[in-house]
This record gives C-alpha cells, structure tokens and sequence, in this order.
C-alpha cells in the first residue's frame, strides 16, 4: 500500500512544476537581475527540421517553468553558504563575505591597463575636445568615480595576488593632471577619506558608492561645477541622516544579483534625508550632458538631478536617457554637435573599472567629427579665398 | 533530448509516465514507442524516417532469415542484415573520416582532393546499430526466436532509456520482457531511486567537473602548467565516468520502472587492479558485445599462437576505440589499452600479483588517464603536447580558494570511486542501490531521492542562470 501511495505522490510531484506554468496557483517573488528572456518560438517544418524549434523550445521551458525563481534561490544559496561562490554574472564573493564585481577588483590589480601610449592618445583628444567645446561655451568636466577594488583592497580574495605596475585610474590621473581638463578625482578623495568618515562609502554588498557616498560626492561635484563655471546653482541640504543595517535602493544591488533566500549580514549604512533649498531664488540651472557608467544612476535619479535645468544622461554613450523611457533612443539618433552647443556642461564620468574603456567611444567620435568640421571650414575658406 | 534537461524531467517523463501508466496493458508498447520516437526525432529529426526504415527492413529480412530452410539463405540474409546495419554505421559515423584521410594521401602525392559534402551523424547510431546486431545474429544462431510484431522490434531497437548512451541491451537480454513483463509499485519506486542516482552522479558530480575540464582542454596547452594539466585528465577520468555510469543508471532506473531489466554498465571499474579487470568492470555491456560478436568469432583465447592471441586482443580494441569516435586519437586510445592488455598477459600481471592491490590500482588508474588523453582532446599534436606538459614537472597553484566547490566535487567524486576497494564501502554501495524496501524503508528512501530531485532541478537551472546588474547599453 505505501508503495502504491508514495508512487502517487511522485506522479503529482513531478507534474507540479509544468502545472504551474499553465495554471499557476502559487504565487513566486520574481527574479532579480537582467536576462535575455526567451520567446516561444513557432513552429514550421524548416525549423523543425533544422533543430531551431527544438533549441528553442529547450531554452523557453529552461526559463519558463512552475517555480524556478524558487529553485534558482535554492542553488544560489547552497552554492554561497556552502561554497561561498555565485553564479551571478561578474560577482566575486571576497572577504568577511564583501561582494565585488570582478572588473573593479581587476581595475584595483592593473590586469586590464590598457597601456599608456593609448592613454595619452585618448588624453591628448580629450584636450582637444575641451578647447571645441569652449567654442561653444561648454564646460567639460572629467569624474573619476571610485572603484570598490580601489576602496575595500583588504576585502579582495586572496587569489587575487598578482598586482601590476600600472592601473588605468592611476596613469589616467596622472596624464589628466598634465593638461588644464578639470578633474574631479572622487575616487583618490574616498580612499583619503575611508579612515576617517563614520559610514561606509561603499556598502558591503552593493557595487557602486553607496548611497551616503553618492550624496557626499554629488555635494562636492556641484561646489566644484559652481565654481568652474562661475554660475550660482541650486543646492540641495540634509540635516538629518538615518541609519540602518537593511540596504536601500542600490546598496545591495550585487546582493539582489545573487538571489539568495537569506541576506547577507550588513554594517550600519547611513542615508541623509535631502531637501531643496526652495526660499532661494537667485540662482540659475543649468543644462547638461552626462557621459557615463552605472554610477550616475544615483546622481540622474538624486537630488544631484535637482541642480539642473534638463540633464541628458548618454548612458555609456549608448542609450539617451531620459528620452529612452518614452522611446528608444540612442546617440546614434542624435545631433552630437548640436547636443553639446545647446548646454553649458559636459560631464564624462567613469569608475575604475570603465576606465578601461574611458568615454565609451565618445572620445573616438568627438574627434572624427572634430575633423569632419576642420575640414569643411577649410573648404569654405579655400572656396572664399578663390573666389 | 537528455535526460539531465528541464525539458525531460519536468516535462517529457512526467506526462510519459501518466500516459504509460494511466495505458491499458495492451497499450502500453504502443505509448512506449510514440514516446521513444518523439523523444529521438526531438534531437535527431532528419534521422527519425531513416531510422524507421532501416529498422522495419531489417526486421523483416531477419523474419526472413529465421524461416528461411535453407542453409545458404538464411547465410545471405544474415549477411544482407549485417551488411545492412553495419553498412549505415560505416557511412555516416566513418565517411567523413576516411574521405578525409584519403585526401590527407592525396595531398601527399599532390593528387586534387576529392569533393564531399560532410554526412550528419545520426544521435545514437553506434549503440542501436548494436543492439540490431545482436538481434540479427541471436536469432540467427537461433537463441532466441525473431518477435512477430514489427512494432515491438521497434521498440527494442529505439526504447528511449538506452537509445542515445546505452547500456546495450542484447536481444536475449530483454526479449521475453518486452511482450511480457511484470511491472510492481516496488520495481517503479526503485527504478525511480535507481533513476536519480544516475541523474546525481550526471548533474551534481559530472558536469561540476566538466566545467573545470572545459576550461583546461579549451587553454592553449603550450602554456598549462603540469599542475592544471594533471587536475584536468583525472577530472575528466572521474567526469567520464560519472556522466556515463550516470547515464547508464537513469537508463537501468527508467526500464525498470517500466517492468524492463537492462543490464548492468559499471561496476566500479577504477578499483581495478589491472586493464584486464578494468575492461570486466567498465562499459561491461560494451565488452560483452565485442568479446561475443567479434573477440570469440575471432577465436578469442582458444587459438594456437600466442602471437595470435595478441594479436586479436589488439585488433578489438583498435575496433572499440573506433566505435567510439572516428577519429586516430580513438584508435590510440583502443590501442594502448590492446597495449597494456598483452603486457599484462606476458608479464604484467605476475608482477602485480607481486606487488600487491594498491600497487595495480595505481598501475591501472595511471594508465587509465593516460588513454583518456588522446580521448579527451582533438588530433594527434594538442595530445602530444598535452604529454609534454603533464611530465614537464612545471607545478603551479591548485586555486583552492577560488575553485571550492569543483575541488570538493573532485575529492568527493575520488572517494566515491574508491570506497568499494573496502568492505565497509561495498556495504554502503549495497545500502545506496538496494532493492525489495521494506515500507518504512520507502519513506526514508523515496523522502532523500525527492529533495535530492529538488536539488538537481535547482542545480540544472541555477547553473545557467547568470544574470546582469543592468544591461549595458
């Protein structure tokens, strides 16, 4: 009889799981993190027999059945409790459980130095750059943002032994300070100042500053835009700051990453309540242009954002935001030239880890417009000049 | 289709299994079969007809054979059905092989190639080319009589559970059971235990080290050091043979479920003290095959020289390591397991004999991962290159810490192969794969195969679920 009965039992047992998916009477917290989600594909005879629809059916119900999102916690968490490891795409799981994301602990080692011949190339553009966009009345300012790597060295695993002569952030540094860009090195200002602040600038298991980091840094940079450009801006204050031990917003993004049942221990963060100055009057906002990673997320959707006029974020000069979120557009679609006489400041923002990559490209497309425009007024003055 | 996918376990075997069993008796053959040729045209969709049609055509022609009078037609038509099986295997597995090395000797005396559009090799033709082999011969040296109902011939050949990976099931083996076969709620519950045993070893333990294998096999070899070089042959030593024991267990698990009883694949092969105990002990239903098809045809151990001897013990491993692969490195992997075999026989073996258990358990794993090179890796230079840095003696670090969780699976899938060379081990073997449970026995039983089954299913989707903080543009 038991038999009978526990055989039953697996019959259902095994049949939950794609009953869920036609009937699903269990409700499941969704996934964290990004992924390419799978289409169900048609079917017809060519893909049939060309295995397509077959692949693609495979790869649909992989991502498509009765409690995945259970099951993927599931692994997760015996995988970090048991292994201390994560399948969570680029996370490394350091010290005292600190999570990296492996690019800024690479950035911190020098493994990824891209060189210095192409970092003075890239520098000497960027001054180029600078002096066209004072043509147009346009401000060019370089962030440094920080990199955890840079911030949490003590937190990186051990494996991660081997250390370079060179970092891209240290040979960007030094090849910056050479010209008359205007820098503002955020993540040379944190490392200074990790001894001495009372909350983490970076949290435990998040992988940009965290939020109390981003605030102090947004400050500093408006100070430092009011100054360069000599224009009075908006400010915004915080008297008061709560603290507590569970993350907000981005603070535990690489944790959310992992999909873990349990959370992570975390040391007390701090989060400033800011305010708009709004009795001011005398002060003039600013339009601006934001070329950067992940880590101006926190300043577009901050009270950094409440300092401008309009702020266009070409998000590794890729996606333009926040034209994006009504309908997809790139820098592709755009007049760049056009874009960047029409504001009073550029920004190029990178962390450690993007330096890699400093510009996103920008830097290339700036100066073959650049010559592009050379060109044509040469033209036009040897056409006047013939004439 | 595998069996360690999302598709197969959530989806194809549970409704199998409610149709086959919700099936009257009569029926149930015929749910069987629709479900065997979805489960090969699922993977193999151009094959399925040809498939089809070979296996009818030479089920007649054997129907043909057996009541054939005369001597010399039923000759032919065992012939006609060898040639006929035999014919399909050499044109699709090995074509491609030999054009290629008859244009490498055109080459060579600056002869054009010849042109030749690549053929497809059929999934699982080696093991169900086989299987109609011994149906051809058993019936023809009358061991069993031919099945009358085409439909059941079918089955044999393509039954899901052995089709892709084996174990090969001679026709004498399982003939009865497939028009008649008794099927017992104790027999589905420990097939299914059976079942996911086979199914841990492939996802929890096989494909933890093929990970790690994959990327030593896939480095430029010139720059590995012997540390790495050494971690990936012994943990493809161990992922092979979890993945293939594995296979072989979900296989034996689902027949029996069924009512069938498949032969046994393995048994514990690298406690072995010699190859010759190796090969009584690894791919068992393999060996059985070659040492009765093609060994003892060939006069096996009863010939007058002992050159022959040899020389029969090489020419079926050359033979087996093309069946696995046609490829010179299957043929080097066959031939230094011929190689060691006749060593044994003209000293080896005393030697062991000598030297004690260990001493040959060494001996044989060694030269078991020595074989396995060529097996692992495309063409003949990666391989003697992949030598060269395994007796460069150059160590570097294991990577413990980064690595945690392949290095357990590796020490584990290492005491787990090891342990039945001790008696406390074969106790717990007998413990792990017991059948006739008493009912509390069930409970405990079926309670750790359901959260193990929860674990492989978080395991096979887990593994490949890496997601992004953001996409990047």
């Amino acid at each position: 009889m038991i038999p009978k009965i526990l055989f039953s039992v697996l019959l259902v047992a095994l049949t939950l799981p794609a009953l869920q998916v036609f009937y699903p009477v269990f409700e499941e917290k969704p996934l964290n993190g990004v992924f390419i989600e799978q289409e169900l594909p048609n079917f017809n005879t060519d893909n049939w027999f060309n295995f397509e629809f077959q692949h693609k059916i495979d790869k649909y119900l992989d991502q498509n059945f009765g409690f995945r999102p259970s099951f993927i916690r599931l692994f997760n968490q015996l995988q970090y409790s048991i292994f201390s490891s994560t399948q969570a795409a680029g996370v490394v799981i350091g010290k005292d459980n600190y999570l990296f994301e492996n690019w800024y602990i690479s950035a911190y080692t020098g493994s990824r130095f891209v060189g210095e011949d192409l970092i003075n190339a890239k520098v000497e553009k960027l001054a180029q750059i600078k002096d066209t966009l004072e043509k147009y009345n346009t401000k060019l300012i370089i962030v440094l943002a920080p990199g955890k790597g840079h911030y949490y060295p003590e937190y990186i695993p051990d494996y991660y032994d081997q250390k370079f002569d060179k970092t891209n952030y240290q040979y960007y540094k030094e090849s910056l300070n050479k010209t008359s860009i205007e820098v503002f090195d955020a993540n040379n200002w944190f490392t200074n100042m990790k001894d001495t602040i009372n909350y983490p600038l970076f949290t435990k298991t998040g992988t940009h500053w965290s939020d109390y980091g981003a605030t102090l840094a947004a400050d500093s940079l408006l100070k430092m835009i009011e100054k360069e450009l000599q224009y009075r801006i908006p400010h915004f204050y915080w008297n008061e700051i709560e603290f507590s031990n569970n993350p907000r917003n981005a603070d535990n993004d690489l944790e959310k990453l992992m999909n873990l049942y349990f959370k992570i221990e975390q040391p007390l963060m701090a989060y400033p309540l800011c305010y708009n100055d709004t009795n001011k009057t005398d002060f003039q906002k600013l339009d601006a242009i934001v070329i950067a990673d992940s880590f101006f997320w926190q300043f577009f959707n901050g009270p950094f954002a409440w300092s401008f006029n309009d702020i266009k974020y070409w998000y590794y000069f890729g996606s333009v935001f926040p034209d994006n979120y009504s309908s997809k557009t790139t820098t592709d679609d755009i007049d760049i030239i056009e874009q960047l006489k029409s504001r009073e400041l550029l920004i190029i923002m990178a962390s450690t880890a993007n330096l890699y990559e400093f510009g996103s490209g920008f830097i290339e497309e700036m100066d073959s417009l650049m010559n592009i425009e050379k060109r044509l007024s040469l033209n036009e003055k040897m056409i006047v000049t013939e004439n | 289709m595998v069996f360690s996918s999302i598709i197969f376990l959530l989806f194809f075997l549970p409704l199998f299994l409610i149709c086959y069993f919700a099936s009257p008796r009569k029926f149930k053959n015929i749910v069987f079969l629709i479900f065997s040729l979805v489960f090969y045209a699922w993977g193999a969709p151009q094959f399925v007809f040809l498939l089809l049609v070979s296996t009818i055509a030479n089920f007649y022609v054997v129907q043909k054979m057996y009541y054939s009078s005369k001597r010399n037609n039923r000759k032919i038509l065992a012939a006609l059905s060898i040639f006929l099986n035999l014919g399909m295997l050499a044109y699709f597995k090995y074509a491609n092989f030999f054009v290629e090395n008859v244009n490498l000797i055109f080459e060579a005396l600056g002869i054009s190639a010849m042109h030749w559009t690549e053929v497809l090799l059929p999934i699982g033709i080696s093991f169900f080319t086989f299987q109609s082999l011994t149906y051809t011969i058993d019936v023809y040296r009358n061991v069993n009589a031919p099945l009358r109902n085409p439909l059941h011939y079918i089955l044999y050949i393509i039954m899901f559970p052995q089709l892709i990976a084996g174990p090969i099931v001679r026709f004498q083996t399982i003939s009865d059971q497939i028009n008649n076969r008794k099927e017992t709620y104790e027999d589905r519950l420990t097939g299914f235990y059976r079942f996911i045993i086979g199914l841990s070893k492939k996802v929890l333990i096989a494909d933890v080290l093929g990970m790690r294998v994959d990327e030593i096999m896939g480095s430029d070899f010139a720059s590995l050091d012997s540390t790495s070089a050494w971690v990936g042959i012994v943990a493809y030593a161990f992922q092979i043979y979890f993945d293939f024991s594995g296979y072989s267990d979900m296989a034996i698990g689902i027949g029996r479920m069924l009512g069938f009883k498949f032969p046994e694949n393995f048994d514990n092969p690298y406690v072995s003290g010699s190859i010759t105990e190796f090969w009584r002990r690894w791919h068992i239903t393999f060996t059985t095959f070659m040492r009765y098809y093609l060994y003892y045809p060939m006069g096996g151990n009863k010939v007058e020289t002992k050159r022959r001897l040899y020389f029969n013990l090489m020419f079926v491993f050359l033979v087996s390591g093309l069946w696995h692969g046609a490829s010179w490195n299957f043929v080097l992997w066959g031939a230094i397991h011929g190689l060691f075999l006749i060593l044994e026989r003209v000293f080896l073996l005393k030697l062991i004999k000598r030297t004690g258990k260990i001493f040959g358990v060494v001996y044989t794993f060694f030269v078991v991962l020595l074989a396995w090179v060529p097996f692992r890796i495309d063409g003949f230079t990666d391989t003697l290159i992949y030598y060269n840095r395994m007796f460069s003696f150059d160590w570097g670090f294991l990577q413990f810490p980064a690595r945690q969780h392949f290095y357990f699976i590796l020490i584990l899938a290492f005491i787990i192969s090891y342990i039945t060379s001790f008696k406390f081990g074969l106790k717990l073997q007998d413990l792990v794969y017991k059948t006739n449970l008493k009912s509390k026995e069930h409970i405990l039983y079926f309670g750790i195969a359901v959260v193990v089954n929860i674990i492989i299913v978080a395991s096979l989707t887990g593994s490949g679920f890496s997601p992004f903080i953001y996409f990047r543009f």
